[in-house]
């Protein structure tokens, strides 16, 4: 069953006078209980995604498109077109976040217990007393081994890895069917960072949860997600089944991406994709990996290419995709 | 000058705050010029004239043009918030950047010099000693800088505190730089954005305190007037001769709105990521 | 690459390393002493490059900041060029100063956001008597980053990360230094940029014959940058030896669970 459909979404910030496109024609779909990997570099728009997803765009930011969302009850929202009011009943209680800068996103002023009890009082519903217990619970079940003192701690106290899992246990506060991590491991440390995974990967077992997964760690992607959507610039370049893109990735960008991990892992010298991240302001024509790409013809500089079916699972947006099978 | 047009023009509250103070200041210092009366010129035949063609705002109790004593009003309290404005920020800067550069016990002793400060009951002692009979416009603005300095060297303080712990300073540090470059080049400008908002935000504060002191009718004195001066003098019959009060309240406010607006403009703009951009 | 032939001479020696920080706190009113580094020392010859690689918290960072002169060693020496940097007055110490120049990981924040990328790296180039003229000088440091020379008129965040981390290691060069700390220098990079930025240090280190001290906790990094290796847990040196040896046959435990971390093949 299809959780979360995302139909040709476009995100353009107009902030600055003139409309640049954070997001350009976005689809893919998310069933009950699969994980999906957004994988891209830094200002591909992986977080303006995120944000797309639970109608949390800053101002000056409009979407077009469609997405779609069942909750828990079967009733379908348009988060484009919904109401707040609707959003926020979404928010929390269907969709969870945790947001980039974990510590950020946590209230400095107010004890971490105190933010997991207010989101659960507000929430739920349930009474106080009860809600401080839940919270306590909570921050077990997000692997912090000293609850009680988490629970009257400060954010600033906490070290990264305490923090992520604070920010974690207000995500799943509301026992959301949807989970969104945007780059959660980005800021820990390797240890962190595989326990912080674990805990992921159990939660989603326990409670069935659905994940979206954002990094930009492709061995991360590669071990733990069903899906792999490939965010290049805000196009997608690639989108499929973990295991297909893995054997045979198609686009040339997710090529080079993979190139590098597996170098990296084999103890080799990886080569690096040559160049920056093309701009959003000032993209360049055509395809917009062009500039990089080492397969890159004189069509890839004057037409963009469109989104073709590899298989049923698997599609990649380039004019020269490699061979797959 | 087309820069600073461009950059007036980027935000809403800097905008309509520019355009409000711009249209105040014009008045009060062209208008003398312009106004066929004097401000303290007194003419008892045409006492009390409610708002007319040839008294646009009518006259007071001596039958002096209304319009002509508020430009001469915001004259002297513009004139009194500014500069009091200037000596506060030099005093509190420069005590805010020693804190937090020698630290140890000469920070604490400052700090606990401005909390002393700050406990002052800082209107009674001004009524105290105005009271006392001297008072002259350099001893208001005097008394209203000493009075006024802590908030910003406070801020500075903490500024300057945090942003000394950042990598980029630590970066000069490690180039070689001198302390005194390190200040001036990379700590000051850094913390100037936050000191241009408050002085701001000061000065329409002390001009709404010496609009209350000249009220009271312990500020400034005739034959000068300020803008309270001149509030107080319809204080006798306050519906019978509104709109020696009204017109001038106006003015109070909107100059306080009006510094109000631009300094919550320039806190956006002084952002470093939008001066950078323009 | 070993590096660390008996001719070449130490550069960096640091002793029986201490670092106490006393953290207060007005409320609740607590007084902790942190005791971030336990008694550690190692030196790094002239050429060579060492890596502390330990989880975030284990005290690295202090290391550094100790080294750059940043933060007092409660007790242990440090020493550069055989002179102890902490005994050195002021004067003595702005001298040696450009020579250690630090890379920091959080790169956006090392540079000034008021200054354009030729302030910044002109300010640099200025703390040292130099004879090219300052724009030439300024191209051809950028040029050595891999960067071009258009991107001297912007400011700090204006670039990627990539390229701000970049402009930090052409500042550190106008200096001439012989040292470099390189405090996690590609851990908050993207993959792709991680690696150029990892080759780019591997060539500036030939041609500027420069030795660094690399911290990190990413293990995959390191190995790519490094000749030898000391893992740190709690303050102390638990593991220490060259590179690949002790990478493809670890001793202890921590060591072998740091290595393990770093493959994700097999989560549980
Ligand atoms: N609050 C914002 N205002 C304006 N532009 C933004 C904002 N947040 C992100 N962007 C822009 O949106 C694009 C996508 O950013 P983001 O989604 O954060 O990328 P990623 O998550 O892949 O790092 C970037 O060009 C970024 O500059
Ligand atoms: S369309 Fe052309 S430039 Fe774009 S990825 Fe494919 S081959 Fe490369
Ligand atoms: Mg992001």
């Amino acid at each position: 069953m299809s959780l979360l459909t995302v139909e040709n979404l476009s995100v353009i910030n107009s902030s600055s006078g003139r409309s640049i496109s954070i997001l350009k024609n976005i689809s893919f779909s998310l069933n009950s209980g699969e994980t999906l990997a957004v994988i891209g570099e830094t200002g591909s728009g992986k977080s303006m995604l995120c944000r797309s997803i639970i109608g949390l765009l800053p101002p000056c930011f409009s979407c077009s498109g469609n997405i779609c969302y069942t909750s828990s009850d079967n009733t379908k929202t348009s988060i484009i077109s919904a109401e707040e009011s609707d959003l926020l009943n979404i928010r929390g209680k269907e969709i969870g976040v945790v947001f980039q800068e974990a510590v950020a996103s946590l209230n400095p002023v107010i004890r971490c217990g105190k933010q997991i009890t207010d989101v659960l009082y507000v929430k739920s519903k349930i009474d106080k007393n009860k809600a401080a217990k839940q919270a306590r619970k909570l921050l077990e079940t997000v692997g912090l081994s000293e609850p009680e003192r988490i629970f009257h701690a400060y954010p600033h106290q906490l070290s990264g890895g305490m923090a992520q899992r604070v920010a974690l246990a207000l995500a799943i506060a509301g026992e959301p069917q949807l989970l969104i991590a945007d780059e959660p491991s980005s800021s820990l440390d390797s240890i962190s960072k595989k326990y912080y995974l674990n805990l992921l990967n159990r939660l989603k077992q326990e409670n069935n949860l659905t994940l979206i997964l954002v990094t930009h760690d492709v061995d991360e992607a590669l071990s733990f997600a069903d899906n792999i959507l490939v965010l290049y610039a805000g196009n997608i370049s690639e989108y499929g089944k973990t295991g297909e893109i893995q054997k045979a990735p198609a686009h040339p960008y997710t090529k080079a991406l993979l190139n590098i991990a597996h170098a990296l892992k084999e103890n080799d010298l990886p080569t690096p994709i040559p160049g920056e991240i093309s701009s959003l302001t000032n993209p360049p024509s055509g395809c917009r990996f062009h500039p990089r790409c080492p397969k890159a013809q004189d069509i890839c500089r004057l037409k963009e290419p469109s989104s073709i079916d590899i298989s049923d699972y698997h599609s990649v947006r380039c004019f020269f995709p490699a061979d797959t099978m | 000058m087309k820069r600073i047009v461009n950059i007036i023009c980027s935000d809403k509250s800097l905008y309509a705050g520019s355009i409000l103070i711009g249209i105040i200041i014009i008045f009060s210092l062209t208008g003398p010029f312009l106004s066929p009366y004097n401000y303290s010129s007194q003419n008892l035949s045409e006492a009390l004239q409610s708002p007319s063609i040839s008294h646009p705002l009518g006259t007071d109790y001596y039958g002096r043009d209304v319009l002509a004593r508020i430009m001469h009003g915001g004259q002297i309290t513009l004139g009194i918030a500014l500069l009091a404005t200037t000596i506060a920020v030099l005093i509190g800067m420069t005590i805010g950047l020693i804190s937090a550069f020698v630290g140890g016990w000469l920070d604490r002793i400052l700090m606990r010099l401005v909390d002393i400060m700050l406990g002052f009951p800082k209107l009674f002692i001004i009524l105290l000693v105005i009271g006392m009979g001297y008072s002259s416009i350099g001893l208001i603005i005097l008394f209203l800088a000493i009075f006024s300095w802590m908030e910003i060297a406070r801020i500075v303080r903490s500024e300057v505190l945090v942003i000394k712990e950042q990598l980029y300073i630590k970066s000069a540090e490690a180039i070689g730089l001198r302390r005194r470059r390190i200040i001036f080049i990379h700590i000051l400008p850094n913390v100037m954005g936050t000191i241009i908002v408050s002085s701001v935000l000061l000065i329409s504060t002390l001009i709404l305190i010496e609009s209350s002191i000249s009220f009271l009718g312990l500020g400034v004195q005739p034959p000068n007037a300020s803008w309270g001066t001149i509030l107080t003098e319809g204080r006798i019959d306050p519906i019978g001769t509104w709109w020696i009060s009204v017109f001038s309240g106006i003015f109070i406010i909107a100059a306080i709105i009006g510094f109000n607006l631009i300094g919550d403009g320039l806190r956006n703009i002084l952002d470093p990521k939008f001066t950078g951009n323009s | 690459m070993q590096a660390g032939t008996t001719a070449s001479k130490t550069l960096l020696e640091v002793q029986d390393l201490r670092i106490v920080y006393q953290q207060k706190d007005t409320f609740p009113a607590t007084d902790q002493t942190v005791h971030a580094v336990n008694g550690v020392s190692f030196s790094i010859r002239q050429g060579e490059s060492f890596a502390i690689v330990g989880r975030s918290g284990c005290g690295k960072t202090s290391i550094a900041m100790s080294a750059l002169g940043f933060v007092k060693p409660s007790a242990g020496t440090i020493s550069f060029m055989g002179k102890n940097i902490w005994q050195l007055d002021r004067k003595e110490l702005r001298r040696l100063r450009p020579l250690i120049q630090p890379v920091f990981q959080d790169y956006g924040n090392s540079l000034n956001p008021r200054m354009t990328v030729n302030k910044i790296i002109t300010e640099a180039l200025l703390a040292q008597p130099n004879d090219q003229t300052q724009l030439d000088a300024v191209i051809q440091l950028l040029d050595s980053v891999g960067l071009d020379s258009e991107i001297r008129w912007r400011f700090p965040h204006q670039l990627s990360g990539g390229q701000k981390q970049r402009i930090n290691i052409a500042r550190a060069l106008a200096l001439n230094p012989k040292l470099l700390i390189l405090d996690e220098p590609v851990s908050s990079q993207d993959l792709s940029a991680g690696v150029q930025l990892i080759e780019l240090l591997n060539r500036l280190k030939q041609t500027y014959e420069l030795s660094y001290l690399l911290i990190s906790h990413n293990l995959s990094i390191v190995r790519l940058l490094s000749d030898r290796i000391a893992i740190m847990k709690d303050g102390v040196f638990i593991e220490r030896g060259p590179a690949e040896t002790l990478l493809q046959h670890p001793s202890d435990n921590y060591t072998k669970e740091l290595i393990d971390a770093s493959n994700l093949t097999n989560l549980s």
